[in-house]
C-alpha cells in the first residue's frame, strides 16, 4: 500500500512541477524553456501513471524500491528546483520592478527638487571638501556668477569675505572633527565684484557614495540688518526721549502689565523701575465707573486724553493727565503728566473767580462798566433796575425814556457833564458825581457814583468807564439829622446859658441891694431881698437839674425791662399823689392791656410829666378830672392823658414843647417838662401832640411809642 | 397921642428883674409911674387898651416901653414887631432890656426897628447905673413927640 501511495506521490510531484513550470511562464516570461520542461515532466508523469495503471490492472504489487525512491526524490527535487527557479525569477522580476519604481520616484523627486532648487529665491549650494559642486540660480545671482560652470570647482571661501575666512575654516574643521558646530549662523559674504554683504547661512551635510557633501542655504540679510539697525536706532532714540521726558512714560502689554517705564514715571509714583514692572495698570490707577481704562478704544487705534488719579507708593493720590495710545506693536503707551500744580492753579483761579463773583454779588453797591459810546452799561453786577426796585416789565414799559424818567431833572445836566469830563481824563483819575434817581416806590434816592477810566479804543480815546454806585440816601438823611441835632444842641446850649444868666442877674443885683438894706438896717427889705435871692438860686438849681435830665435822656442809663402800662401809670401817679390829693382831683385810669419794653424810669417820666401838667394847669374847675388811657387801631397804639382844665390855644401848639417855654408865668416848673417828654417820645420813635378846643376847654395830650411796645 | 413922660411900660416876666428895675427907678426918678406886665400878650392888651386894660387911668400910654425878649405867651420880638407895625403905636420908643447878648437877637431887634438894645448887667451897681442913665436919657433928655 505504502508503495502505491509513494507512487502516486511521485506522480503528483511531477505533475506539480509541470504545472508550476507552466505557471512560471507567466512570471518569468520565458516560454520555450518552461514548456519543454513542463512537457518533460508531463511525459515522465504520464509514463509513471501508465506504469501504475498497468501494475494495478495486472495486479502486481507496485514495487517501490531503490529506483522508485530515487525516482521519487528526483521528482521532489525537480519540483523544488522548479519552484526555486520560479522564485528566483520572481524575485529578479520584483527587484526589477522595484528598481523601476525607485527610479521613477527618484526621477520624480529629482524633478521636484530641481524645480525647488532652481526656482527658490533662497540661495542654495552644495559643496564637497570646501569646493562648490553645484548651486541654484539664486545662489549664482547672489554671488554674481554668470553660470554654474563659473562656480563649480571654486572654493567656498571665495564667497566669504576675507575677514571671516578664519571663522569659516575653523567651523569646517571642527565639523569634520565631529564637534558640535552651529549650523545656523551669520557671516559676511563676498560677491564676484568684490562687494561684501551680510548673510545668514544654514548648513547641513549628507553623505553620498561615501563622500560628505555640504548643503548650504544662504540668505542675504543686508536689508534685514538695515531694518534691524533702523529699529535699534529708533528704539535708542525712543529710549533717549523716554528718559529725557519730564512726563512719565509707561509702556504696558496687552494685559495691562507694565513692561517699561522711564525715570520720570518712577519718580512720579515713587516706585523703582523694578517695582513698576511687577505691576499692572490697575494697580496704580484709580478707576471709577465714569472713567474706565477704555482699552478697547485704544485697541481700535484711538489716542485718548484723560484725567485721573494715580496711586503713589506712599498711598497718596496724584492727579494726572494721561495721553494714551496703542503702539504699532500692540504695546500700550501712556504719557503721564503730573497736574497737581495745574489743578491747584485751576482751583485758585476758580476760588478767585468765585470770590469775585461773591463780592460782586453780595455788595449792595452797583458795580458796572459803562460804555461812553453806546451810553449804556455793558456789564453790571446786578441790574440797575433791581437796585432801584423796578421789575423787568416796568423797565420795558418805560422804554427809551427810562433814564429821562428816573433821573432827577435837576441832575441831568451835571451827570452829562461828568461823562464828558472823561474825554480828557487820565488813566488813574477818579471822578465822582452825586445825583438823584427815582426808586420804584416813587421815592427819590440819592446816589453817589465813582468812576474811573476802564478802556480806551484803538485811537486812545476813552471808551469805557468802571464805576460803582452807592445809595447814600440814608447817609444823607443821617447827615441831615446830625446837622439838625447839632443845631438843636446849639439852640439848647444857647437857651440854657441864657436862661441861667437870668437868675444870676437877680442874685447878684439883690446881693447889692441886700448890702444897702442891711446897712440901712431895713429888716423888712432885707427879708424881701433874701426872698428874691432864694427864689433865684432855687430856680438855677432846678434849671440845672432839668438840664442834666435833658442831656441824660439821650443816653440809656438803665437796662431795658418789661413793664406794663398799668405799672407805669401807677408809678407816675405815685409821684404826683400829693398834688392830686391836695387838689382833690379825680384821676381815671383805663384798663389797657399793653406791655412796654424799654428804659423804665424814662417811660415813667412821660406819664409823670403829663399828669403833673394836667394837675398844674387844671385851673379852678369844680369837677376836675384827668383820664389816662390808650386807643389801639391796626396801625398803632395811641396813649392819651386828658384833662378838663385850662386848655391850650392851638396857636401855641409848637411852643408848648419848646425848651423853657412856659405859657403861664405864674405856674410852677421851669418849662422843661414837655420838652423832656417830647424828647423821650421821639427817642422811642413816636410822636406827641395835643388836642384842645381852646382856653377853658380842657386838653388831651396824645402820643405813640412804637419802639417800646411789645406785642 | 402924646404919652405922659413919666409912664414907663415894663414888660418883664421875672419878678426879681422887675423888682430890680422898680427899685432903681424909684431911686432915680421917683415920680415915674412904672406899669409892669408879665408877658407879651398882656403888653399888647395894655397898649391896645383891651382885656382889662380899658381904663386909660389904669393904663396910661407909656412914654417908652422897656421890653424883655423872652416872654411867655407872646414873645418879646413879636410885641416889638406889632408895636412898630402899628402906626398908632410905632411912635412909642421901645428899649429892649434882656439877658441875651446874642448877635442875632440884636440884629433881629434892629430889623424890627427897636429904638435901643440893652443887656442886663450882672452887677448891682452897673444895673443901677444903667437904669439911672436910661431914665435920665429917655425921660429927662429925650423929647417925646407931641400929639
Amino acid at each position: 500500500m505504502v508503495s502505491a501511495i509513494l507512487f502516486f506521490l511521485s506522480i503528483g510531484l511531477q505533475l506539480s512541477a509541470a504545472v508550476t513550470a507552466l505557471l512560471l511562464i507567466r512570471t518569468t516570461g520565458r516560454k520555450v524553456a518552461w514548456i519543454l520542461l513542463s512537457l518533460a515532466m508531463l511525459l515522465m508523469a504520464w509514463r509513471r501513471m501508465v506504469t501504475l495503471v498497468a501494475l494495478f490492472s495486472s495486479g502486481e504489487t507496485i514495487p517501490f524500491d531503490l529506483p522508485e525512491y530515487i525516482a521519487l526524490m528526483i521528482s521532489a527535487l525537480m519540483l523544488l528546483g522548479v519552484l526555486r527557479i520560479g522564485a528566483y525569477f520572481r524575485s529578479i522580476r520584483m527587484v526589477g520592478e522595484e528598481r523601476r519604481k525607485t527610479e521613477q520616484a527618484l526621477r520624480e523627486s529629482e524633478i521636484q527638487f530641481r524645480a525647488v532648487f532652481e526656482s527658490t529665491r533662497d540661495a542654495v549650494a552644495v559643496s564637497k571638501n570646501g569646493v562648490h559642486v553645484f548651486a541654484n540660480p539664486a545662489y549664482l545671482k547672489l554671488f554674481g556668477y554668470e553660470s554654474l560652470d563659473k562656480l563649480a570647482g571654486t572654493s567656498i571661501l571665495d564667497c566669504i569675505a576675507p575677514s571671516c575666512h578664519r571663522e569659516i575654516v575653523q567651523n569646517i574643521q571642527r565639523r569634520k572633527a565631529g564637534e558640535k558646530v552651529s549650523s545656523f549662523y551669520e557671516t559676511r559674504g563676498r560677491k564676484t565684484d568684490g562687494t561684501e554683504f551680510d548673510f545668514e547661512i544654514n548648513v547641513s551635510t549628507y553623505d553620498l557614495h561615501g563622500e560628505t557633501y555640504t548643503l548650504a542655504n544662504v540668505r542675504d540679510i543686508t536689508e534685514r540688518k538695515w531694518t534691524d539697525e533702523a529699529i535699534r536706532k529708533s528704539e535708542e532714540q525712543y529710549r533717549t526721549l523716554m528718559e529725557q521726558a519730564a512726563d512719565g512714560i509707561f509702556l504696558a502689554n496687552q494685559e495691562g502689565r507694565y513692561i517699561d517705564v522711564n525715570t520720570s514715571g518712577c519718580r512720579l509714583l515713587g516706585y523703582t523701575r523694578e517695582e513698576i514692572l511687577q505691576m499692572t495698570m490697575r494697580d496704580v490707577t484709580t478707576l471709577t465707573s465714569d472713567n474706565p481704562l477704555r482699552m478697547a478704544e485704544l485697541r481700535e487705534g484711538k489716542s485718548l486724553l484723560s484725567e485721573r488719579e494715580m496711586i503713589r507708593k506712599d498711598g497718596t493720590l496724584v492727579p494726572v493727565e494721561i495721553s494714551a495710545k496703542m503702539l504699532s506693536d500692540g504695546r500700550f503707551q501712556g504719557i503721564v503728566r503730573d497736574i497737581t500744580e495745574r489743578r491747584q492753579a485751576e482751583e485758585a483761579l476758580t476760588n478767585r473767580e468765585h470770590f469775585v463773583q461773591r463780592v460782586l454779588g453780595t455788595t449792595p453797591n452797583l458795580i458796572y462798566i459803562y460804555d461812553l459810546m453806546e451810553h449804556r452799561n455793558v456789564y453790571a453786577n446786578r441790574e440797575v433796575f433791581d437796585f432801584l426796585g423796578y421789575t423787568a416789565e416796568q423797565v420795558q414799559a418805560m422804554g427809551s425814556q427810562l433814564f429821562t424818567n428816573i433821573l432827577h431833572p435837576d441832575d441831568a445836566a451835571h451827570v452829562g457833564q461828568h461823562h464828558a469830563c472823561f474825554i480828557t481824563a487820565g488813566d488813574s483819575d477818579m471822578l465822582e458825581v452825586t445825583y438823584r434817581m427815582k426808586r420804584s416806590d416813587g421815592q427819590w434816592r440819592w446816589l453817589h457814583s465813582r468812576d474811573v477810566l476802564f478802556a480806551r479804543d484803538n485811537d486812545g480815546k476813552p471808551s469805557q468807564l468802571l464805576g460803582t454806585t452807592e445809595d447814600i440816601t440814608e447817609r444823607r438823611q443821617a447827615e441831615d439829622a446830625l446837622r439838625e441835632k447839632n443845631a438843636e444842641m446849639e439852640r439848647f446850649t444857647y437857651t440854657a446859658s441864657h436862661d441861667l444868666r437870668s437868675p444870676l442877674v437877680t442874685l447878684k443885683t439883690f446881693l447889692g441891694f441886700l448890702q444897702e438894706d442891711f446897712a440901712a438896717k431895713d429888716a423888712e427889705r432885707v427879708a424881701k431881698d433874701m426872698d428874691f435871692m432864694r427864689t433865684a438860686a432855687n430856680k438855677m438849681g432846678v434849671l440845672l437839674d432839668e438840664l442834666l435830665e435833658m442831656s441824660r435822656v439821650g443816653r440809656v442809663v438803665t437796662d431795658p425791662v418789661r413793664v406794663t402800662f398799668r405799672e407805669l401809670v401807677d408809678e407816675a401817679m405815685a409821684a404826683v399823689a400829693g398834688r392830686i390829693a391836695e387838689k382833690k382831683m379825680d384821676v381815671r385810669v383805663e384798663e389797657v392791656d399793653v406791655v412796654l419794653f424799654g428804659d423804665r424810669p424814662r417811660l415813667a417820666e412821660i406819664w409823670q410829666n403829663l399828669i403833673e401838667n394836667a394837675v398844674k394847669y387844671m385851673g379852678d374847675q369844680e369837677a376836675s378830672c384827668i383820664e389816662v388811657g390808650a386807643e389801639s387801631n391796626e396801625k398803632e397804639t395811641i396813649f392819651f392823658v386828658r384833662d378838663n382844665g385850662m386848655g391850650i390855644a392851638l396857636r401855641y401848639k409848637d411852643k408848648v414843647f419848646g425848651l423853657f417855654e412856659k405859657l403861664d408865668v405864674k405856674s410852677e416848673g421851669t418849662g422843661l417838662g414837655l420838652a423832656l417828654v417830647k424828647r423821650i417820645v421821639e427817642l422811642n420813635n413816636g410822636r406827641i401832640w395835643f388836642e384842645s378846643e381852646g382856653a377853658g376847654k380842657g386838653t388831651c395830650f396824645k402820643f405813640t411809642l412804637p419802639d417800646a411796645i411789645l406785642n | 397921642m402924646h404919652g405922659e413922660p413919666a409912664v414907663i411900660l415894663l414888660v418883664e416876666d421875672d419878678p426879681g428883674h422887675a423888682e430890680i428895675v422898680r427899685r432903681n427907678l424909684g431911686r432915680s426918678l421917683p415920680a415915674t409911674r412904672l406899669m409892669h406886665v408879665e408877658d407879651g400878650q398882656a403888653a399888647l392888651d395894655y397898649l391896645y387898651r383891651r382885656n382889662g386894660f380899658g381904663d386909660p387911668d389904669k393904663a396910661p400910654r407909656p412914654g417908652f416901653v422897656l421890653l424883655d425878649l423872652r416872654l411867655p405867651r407872646v414873645d418879646g420880638m413879636e410885641v416889638l414887631k406889632t408895636i412898630k407895625a402899628d402906626p398908632n403905636l410905632a411912635g412909642i420908643p421901645v428899649v429892649v432890656l434882656t439877658t441875651s447878648a446874642a448877635e442875632k437877637d440884636v440884629a433881629m431887634a434892629y430889623e424890627c426897628h427897636v429904638n435901643s438894645y440893652l443887656v442886663k448887667p450882672v452887677d448891682c451897681d452897673q444895673f443901677t447905673n444903667m437904669i439911672e442913665t436910661l431914665c435920665c436919657y429917655w425921660i429927662t433928655w429925650n423929647r417925646q413927640p407931641y400929639e
